[in-house]
């Protein structure tokens, strides 16, 4: 496996295991929006790293 | 009368504006089901994008998960975005490997891409009946959802049956026209459509709701003490998982998707079709989810009664709306509805055209367009029999159509890793896609559809008991 895409598969289940072990565990009693905002930030962190390893693949 | 007026003429302005978009997109020359099915490999980035979330999204997100975020809370967006998240990461990294393969090895369909990825064409049948077991109910439930809008709009129930009958002509006209080019362009008008009256209907929301930053954060205060903005009931990590799993592999489960993968007419377009869905998506499931908890925060606040049914919340909060805004976003419904039974609907006549037609009887492939066009007013036909019985079961079913094509998730995934693989996981394949889905059926038989998902074999939830099943059939033999 290229180094690129063993970066984007580890970066992904990492994101995927966050997106479940943190809201069950920290943030379950959240009384205002920060697990909203966490989960969205996990979305705006996985749309950052897809255009990153697609800009750096070859047009054709 | 009158109230009736605003809905019917933008209702008719919606479906004549989408016939015409179809019949100026048409092709001329159209002559072989690559040109038909999948555009000839030639669909633009923006066409595939929109096309690709269009499909995705359905009346589930406008009506359900409004509905289901005003009775459970947070809880319900993040289900969303962990389907979403998983996408965009399966999207990036496998989808131009997919997009390679489909081009050198000419497929069309899903299923005939199983069946050439492991040499079997019996292998490409069986996929096919899962697909027709596992989405027809689905795409039925959409039709279903089309009358049910329809009659909701004109608050008459005589006009479900229009609704029916609307869906039926325009999906029938919108695909046997011009096959994938009619339908992406539609695909791109409705899609549209749907995002434009989700986002009126959240800023109206919000002026009419709250009116003002601070009583907005005020409004939203009550709803985190009344424990909205934390996990809830019925949240548990065994129900959270049991939801998640099966969307998390929707983008290589579910063949009306893993079919745009093929269509985009170069790598940039492939590029940019990840792109714009991830934005559609993610903007989307923002506005839908909001719209769930304003909706719960004005009920708390009573300024809008508390609502029992959750398929009932964006109905409630829309009979306060403007006529126009309520029009325009009971069609977005109808769109979404509309653009994800189509795509089920065509991607199904695609198995039966190349899988079956010519795969298994050996027709020629001039025939082929016309057996597809004659399959999609079958399977129309019968769509609109189911939704015109409309058995109770049918909802229910159309739930557990991911779960039931949970098997498929390591079948493909193998198959665009080692393509070369081929036959010698043959077997593993059947073995591990007819295990998988037994398994689903039977739990679906022995708890009911809708219990089927959430109650836990051996304290795992079901899903993931179906996804280590059809796994670890399979791995004993991917030896290479």
């Amino acid at each position: 496996m290229k180094a690129k895409n063993l970066i984007l598969t580890s970066l992904g289940l990492l994101i995927l295991l966050l997106s479940y072990l943190v809201p069950f565990t920290l943030l379950k009693d959240s009384r205002d929006l920060t697990l909203y905002t966490f989960w969205l930030f996990l979305v705006i962190a996985s749309f950052i790293t897809s255009l990153i390893y697609l800009r750096g693949e070859k047009d054709g | 009368m009158d109230e009736l007026v605003i809905p019917l003429l933008t209702l008719v302005l919606y479906f004549t504006v989408g016939t015409l978009i179809a019949w100026v997109s048409r092709r001329k020359g159209i002559k072989t089901t690559r040109d038909y099915y999948v555009a000839g490999y030639r669909l633009s980035g923006v066409l595939s994008a929109i096309s690709y979330a269009a499909t995705t999204y359905s009346a589930f997100m406008m009506v359900g998960l409004v509905g289901l975020t005003y009775m459970t809370g947070v809880g319900a967006f993040g289900f969303e975005t962990t389907y979403l998240i998983a996408t965009v990461f399966l999207l990036t990294g496998l989808s131009e490997r997919a997009w390679r393969l489909a081009r050198e090895r000419g497929w069309v369909s899903p299923s005939e891409m199983v069946a050439d990825l492991y040499g079997s064409k019996w292998l490409g049948l069986l996929v096919s009946i899962m697909y027709l077991l596992s989405l027809i109910p689905y795409a039925s439930a959409q039709l279903i959802g089309v009358g049910v809008t329809v009659q909701g709009m004109s608050g008459d129930q005589g006009f479900y049956v229009m609704g029916v009958f609307l869906g039926v002509v325009a999906g029938l006209i919108w695909m046997a026209l011009s096959g994938i080019w009619s339908l992406a362009t539609t695909d791109l008008y409705q899609g549209l459509w749907m995002i434009l009256a989700a986002l009126s209907f959240i800023i109206w929301l919000f002026s009419w709701g709250f009116g003002s930053p601070e009583a907005f954060s005020s409004a939203f205060s009550v709803l985190g003490e009344a424990g909205y903005l934390g996990l809830r009931e019925p949240w548990t990590p065994i129900t959270y998982l049991s939801y998640t799993i099966p969307w998390i592999f929707f983008a290589l489960t579910n063949p009306q998707v893993v079919q745009k993968i093929y269509m985009p007419k170069d790598r940039r377009a492939l590029r940019r079709m990840v792109t714009l869905f991830t934005l559609f998506g993610m903007t989307y499931t923002v506005i839908v989810t909001m719209v769930g908890l304003m909706g719960r925060a004005l009920s708390l606040s009573g300024k809008v009664p508390l609502v029992e049914d959750r398929d009932l919340v964006t109905p409630t909060l829309l009979r306060y709306a403007p006529p126009m805004l309520s029009a325009f976003v009971f069609t977005s419904i109808v769109a979404a509805a509309m653009t994800t039974m189509d795509a089920i609907v065509f991607t199904l006549s695609s198995s039966l055209a190349r899988d079956v037609y010519m795969g298994l009887f050996r027709g020629k492939e001039e025939r082929a367009i016309l057996v597809g066009r004659a399959s999609i007013l079958a399977l129309l036909a019968a769509l609109s029999a189911v939704a015109l019985a409309r058995p109770g079961f049918i909802v229910e079913l159309s739930v557990i159509a991911s779960m039931l094509l949970l098997p498929l998730a390591p079948v493909i995934l193998v198959g665009w890793l080692f393509p070369e693989i081929g036959g010698k996981a043959r077997v593993g394949a059947y073995l591990s896609l007819l295990s998988g889905f037994s398994l689903g059926l039977y739990w679906s038989l022995v708890n009911g559809a809708k219990r089927a998902l959430i109650t836990p074999i051996l304290g795992l939830p079901p899903s993931a008991v179906i996804l280590i099943v059809s796994t670890a059939v399979l791995l004993p033999f991917l030896r290479r």
